[in-house]
Formats: structure tokens, C-alpha cells, sequence
């Protein structure tokens, strides 16, 4: 019988580490949970925000999560990226290292981008071969998570939740359950995402993520710039149930609030696992903008401090 | 996994990284060579790649990842590039950022790498690249001093730094027999760089971050030396001579070899050269460039 979360712990309800609340953190301690850092961030980084890494991770757990590995990619793995990896997570004792089931670039290339595969039985072995390397050089489960898709291949053949469970039940990596992902593909997907959690195999599920996202009319964009609108908050509360408790994270990675703000969106979740109504108005989605603004995450830059 | 298979997903991958990265969108990407040799598509039968939804086409979805793919480098390249971006203006800047893009892909799993080639890319389309081999400096190459200045400003905020480390004090150099000099080699901290430029681009990138709006200043020599103390970027100043000296002392060579070559080819006399070197010293430990000083003498078996 697999361990829930494959045996790591539920650290609570944490935000993912941003450059602009470096010096709020490292002023006011505040009383978060955990962070999740932005592995690619950190893994070259021996100025401010690695140093800034390292005194944060003497208070917090930290937690990587990564947008490069491009574990779905056919070029060969980058085996120089990954050692690096594995340096950073035993330097910060990070509890579990993340990316995504996507391919990133070919070629020798790479987009930044979070691009979707077909999902078939030749891609699921093909991401299964690569996923049992990598775990066997990082020596510990990789976590993969679910991303936002605009679009779907004519050659796909099973649904992204059967993707995953076979994905998990193969590997025995585990999973990171993106709940904002899971309603922003069921948009542009045209399903249902209660069904999608239906299928998910919840004892895989290391970790979920929250997030806003910018509704374009015709599909949403997940662009991590706002609140959790309420039909993500009410896939929480079953991810919740199912799960009985799991390390909960909040993304916001554009027009970036104070810290204090990104820190109470999380904290909402408290409500929701108590299966109250949250404080104050719930967030709805809200009227459509134009599809040229929204540009989804990822988009990770770190400013340099000049005098 | 079959050859086969693999091949087929690569064949669909690389289709999907040229469509979608097109400068010219999505359909005169499918249209392009290089994605007709993955995948012989037309538009009219898109759908038997990427399927539809309710709501949008096959071509309108993968416009999705198209608008993404530039818009989200060239944000990068806009951090990266502040005060270029102020002298080119966003619409040229943006034209730019896109010719480097197509020239320049990334190829780096992190976006700090986004911008390295970017002066370079500068520097190889400049439209008077010939000129500039005579020796003329003309407006290219306030933009290419600039890109570079910025550039490095980046690779020493985030490069390796001496913080924890104590800073070559300038009473360790007075405890040294000036007569003994010749013999010094000043060890530098890794952070410190030297930049050579053709416009006081230091001076308008202090301008464009106190939001003066400054305009392309004349053609004027301009030296700087960045380093990194307390993990925070600090630009200083150089004189031209001072320069000589540091970039000699940078690449290794003893007090005693930079005097003799900086003599030679600056006509100055010894003594003159003394008195500068002992106000220098004290500025360049006051700006922490040094972490160590030996003398070849004592230090040498």
C-alpha cells in the first residue's frame, strides 16, 4: 500500500518565494508555513538571491519546484541541470523536488513555456522511461504536476487524469495537483473538472497548488496575476476531502501584491477545509479581456540590485 | 519506446516549436520549411494535428502558446534592458528583442542567460558595421555600450561574489616596503569587471534611474569598474590610465610588470606614476576590488 503523499508530510499552507518580498521576509519572519522556490532561480544564483535562499531556509521548509526539466521532451536530458538539482535540494534539505508534465523545448531549445503532449500509450512510456532516470539520479520520487493546456492533439488517445494515474502507478513519482490547472484546461478542454479529481489517484498527491488566472472570453490563461476565484476554491475543498490534508501552495507571479496579501489568499484555505464560506465576498471570474495582455506563466525574472 | 513512436513525437514537437516561435504567427509558420519537413500540414486540415474546442479553432489554440512565445521572452529581455529600452523606445526596442530572438533562441533552461548574446546581436547588425571597423563611433555605439553595461550589471548581481570574505585593507598595502612594490600582485575579488566604453553610458544609465529622461549623450570616453559588495551592484568611475592598470592587474601581472608597460606607452614618469598608484590603492581597497595581496619574492619557494 503506497503512504499518503508518499510519505511526506503535510507542511501546511505555504506561498512560492518571489524576489520583490525578499526583504519583507528576511525583515518580519512572517509566519508562513513553507516556501516554494523556483528551482531554476537558484540553481546557478551566488549573489542576493541565493544568499537570500539560504537564510530563508534556516526558518522555513522549502519545497522546488521547476519549469525547465522538460521531462515529455525528445531531446536527451540535461544531465548538468539535473546535478544541479540535486545539489540545491541538499543544500536547502528541500523536502521534494517538482516540475511538470510538459516538454519545455527540442532541439536544443527552449521556449519557457509549459507545452502540452499527446497523450497516448508511446508518449506515457516515453515520459515513464525518462521520469525512472531522472528519479534514479535525483534518488527520490520526482513530483510532477499537471499544467494549464490551450490546446489538445488529434493523436492524443486518453484523458490527462488516466495520463497521470498510469503515469504515477509506472513511476511511483508522485504528484502535484494544480487545482487552478485543473479548471483552466477543463475550460479550454471542454470537461468537467469534478470528473477530472474523480480519476486522480489522491494518495499520489504530494502537493497542490493554487493560483488565479485571466479569463480571455473564449478560454482562460493561467497567468498567476490574481485571486483564486471560487469554482477552484470548491475543487480545493474536495481535493481536501479526498486527501485529508495536503501541502497547499499559492502561486502569484505577475503584478505581484505585498506580501502580507498574497499570504492571506492562502490562508483562505483554512476556511474552505473547515468546508465554511471564507470571509468577505468570494471571488468570481471576471469579465473577459483581451487575449494579447495575458501571457500564462511561466515568467520568472530576478532583478539585479545597482547603485 | 518504439524508434517509430519516438520519432513521431519528435517530429510533432519539432513542428509545434517552429509554429509556434514564428515570427510571423502561427500560419506562416505552418507554411514555413521547417515546419513542412516535420509535419506536411496545410491550415484547412489543422485539425488533424491540434484539435479544435468549443470555442476556438485549431489555429486560434495554438495562437495561444504564439502570443506567449515572444511576449514572455521579450518582457524578460525589457527587465533585462531597462535603460536600453528608454533610449531606443519600446516600439524599436521591441523590434530588436524580436531579430535577436530569431537569431539568438534560447538555449539555456533559466531566463538569467535570456540576454547574453544580446550585445553581440547588437554589434553584428548595426547598420554601419564597416564604419565602425575604422574607428567611427556613431549612435550604434551608444546602444551597444549601453546593452553592455546593463548586461554585466546582471552577470555580477547574480555571479560569484567575495560577501563573507574579508576585502584587501588598505593598511596591508602600507605595511609593504614600497620598494618591494614591483614584486605585489593584487589578487581581485571575482566580482570585479572593467567596461571600456565610447559613450558615458554610466552617467545616462544613473539619469534614467532617477527618471531624468535623459537624451543620447555626445561621444565621451568612459571607464567603469563594477563590483559587488553586500550583494548589491556598485559602479565606480575609473580614469583612463586607472583603467590601464586594473585591466593588467586583472589578467595576473605583478605591480612591477603593469608600471613598466603602463610607463612605456603613457610617457610617464615614475615618480608621477608612484603618487598615483598610492591614491588609487587607497581607492580601489575603500571600493573592496582586492581580496588578497603576495609578493612573488617571499611567497615563492
Amino acid at each position: 500500500m503506497v503512504e499518503p503523499r508518499l510519505g511526506h508530510p503535510n507542511l501546511g499552507l505555504g506561498v512560492g518565494l518571489r524576489t520583490v518580498h525578499f526583504p519583507f521576509i528576511l525583515e518580519h519572519h512572517p509566519e508562513v508555513d513553507w516556501f516554494e522556490i523556483i528551482s531554476e532561480n537558484f540553481i546557478d544564483s551566488q549573489g542576493r538571491p541565493r544568499h537570500t535562499l539560504d537564510k530563508i531556509a534556516e526558518r522555513y521548509p522549502i519545497v522546488m519546484h521547476g519549469v525547465s526539466l522538460s521531462i515529455g521532451s525528445t531531446d536527451p536530458l540535461n544531465f548538468e541541470y539535473l546535478k544541479k538539482l540535486k545539489k540545491l535540494a541538499k543544500e536547502t534539505q528541500a523536502h521534494w523536488i517538482s516540475d511538470h508534465l510538459c516538454w519545455t523545448g527540442i532541439a536544443g531549445r527552449n521556449t519557457h513555456d509549459l507545452l502540452p503532449l499527446p497523450l497516448n500509450d508511446a508518449t506515457l512510456e516515453h515520459v515513464c522511461d525518462r521520469i525512472r532516470i531522472v528519479q534514479e539520479f535525483l534518488e527520490r520520487p520526482l513530483i510532477l504536476e499537471n499544467p494549464s493546456s490551450y490546446v489538445t492533439f488529434a493523436e492524443s488517445t486518453m484523458a490527462e487524469w488516466e495520463f497521470l494515474a498510469e503515469m504515477t502507478k509506472a513511476t511511483e513519482c508522485g504528484l502535484l495537483l494544480d487545482v487552478n490547472n485543473v479548471y483552466v484546461s477543463s475550460v479550454n478542454h471542454d470537461f468537467d473538472p469534478e470528473i477530472y479529481l474523480k480519476h486522480i489517484p489522491f494518495d499520489r498527491v504530494v502537493q497542490c497548488h493554487l493560483a488565479g488566472h485571466t479569463n480571455c472570453g473564449t478560454h482562460l490563461i493561467d497567468t498567476h496575476d490574481g485571486e483564486v476565484i471560487d469554482p477552484v476554491w470548491q475543487l480545493y475543498r474536495e481535493v481536501h476531502r479526498q486527501t485529508g490534508g495536503i501541502s497547499t501552495l499559492l502561486e502569484w507571479d505577475a503584478q505581484i501584491p505585498p506580501f502580507e496579501k498574497v499570504h492571506a489568499e492562502v490562508l483562505k484555505a483554512k476556511d474552505h477545509m473547515a468546508e465554511q464560506l471564507p470571509k468577505g465576498d468570494a471571488a468570481i471570474e471576471s469579465g473577459p479581456v483581451d487575449q494579447t495582455a495575458a501571457v500564462p506563466h511561466p515568467l520568472h525574472f530576478v532583478t539585479p540590485e545597482v547603485q | 519506446m518504439e524508434e517509430s513512436r519516438r520519432f513521431e513525437l519528435q517530429k510533432l514537437q519539432t513542428w509545434m516549436q517552429v509554429v509556434i516561435s514564428h515570427a510571423g504567427g502561427i500560419e506562416a509558420g505552418i507554411a514555413s520549411d521547417d515546419a513542412q519537413k516535420a509535419i506536411p500540414i496545410e491550415m484547412d486540415v489543422l485539425d488533424t494535428v491540434v484539435s479544435p474546442s468549443k470555442n476556438l479553432t485549431s489555429a486560434e489554440r495554438l495562437g495561444i502558446y504564439g502570443n506567449a512565445y515572444f511576449a514572455r521572452l521579450m518582457e524578460c529581455l525589457r527587465e533585462s534592458f531597462p535603460a536600453l529600452e528608454h533610449a531606443l523606445g519600446s516600439e524599436l526596442f521591441d523590434e530588436f528583442s524580436l531579430g535577436y530572438l530569431q537569431r539568438y533562441p534560447s538555449q539555456s533552461y533559466s531566463l538569467c542567460h535570456l540576454g547574453d548574446q544580446f550585445t553581440q546581436h547588437l554589434q553584428e547588425t548595426r547598420p554601419d558595421a564597416q564604419e565602425s571597423l575604422a574607428g567611427h563611433v556613431d549612435w550604434p555605439d551608444f546602444l551597444i555600450d549601453l546593452a553592455s553595461l546593463e548586461r554585466n550589471i546582471e552577470q555580477v548581481f547574480d555571479g560569484p561574489g567575495s560577501e563573507g570574505d574579508s576585502p584587501l585593507e588598505l593598511s596591508q598595502l602600507e605595511s609593504i616596503d614600497p620598494d618591494r612594490w614591483p614584486e605585489m600582485i593584487l589578487h581581485p575579488v571575482p566580482s570585479l569587471r572593467l567596461l571600456a566604453l565610447r559613450f558615458p553610458v554610466n552617467d545616462y544609465y544613473t539619469a534614467f534611474r532617477q527618471d531624468e529622461n535623459p537624451d543620447m549623450p555626445p561621444p565621451r570616453e568612459q571607464y567603469v569598474a563594477l563590483n559587488r559588495r553586500q550583494y548589491v551592484v556598485r559602479r565606480l568611475e575609473i580614469e583612463p590610465l586607472e583603467y590601464q592598470l586594473l585591466e593588467k592587474i586583472l589578467k595576473g601581472n605583478s605591480i612591477g610588470q603593469v608600471i613598466e608597460a603602463v610607463t612605456l606607452s603613457a610617457n610617464l614618469e615614475l615618480a608621477e606614476l608612484a603618487n598615483l598608484l598610492r591614491k588609487w590603492f587607497q581607492k580601489w581597497t575603500e571600493a573592496h576590488f582586492f581580496s588578497d595581496v603576495t609578493c612573488n619574492a617571499i611567497d615563492q619557494p
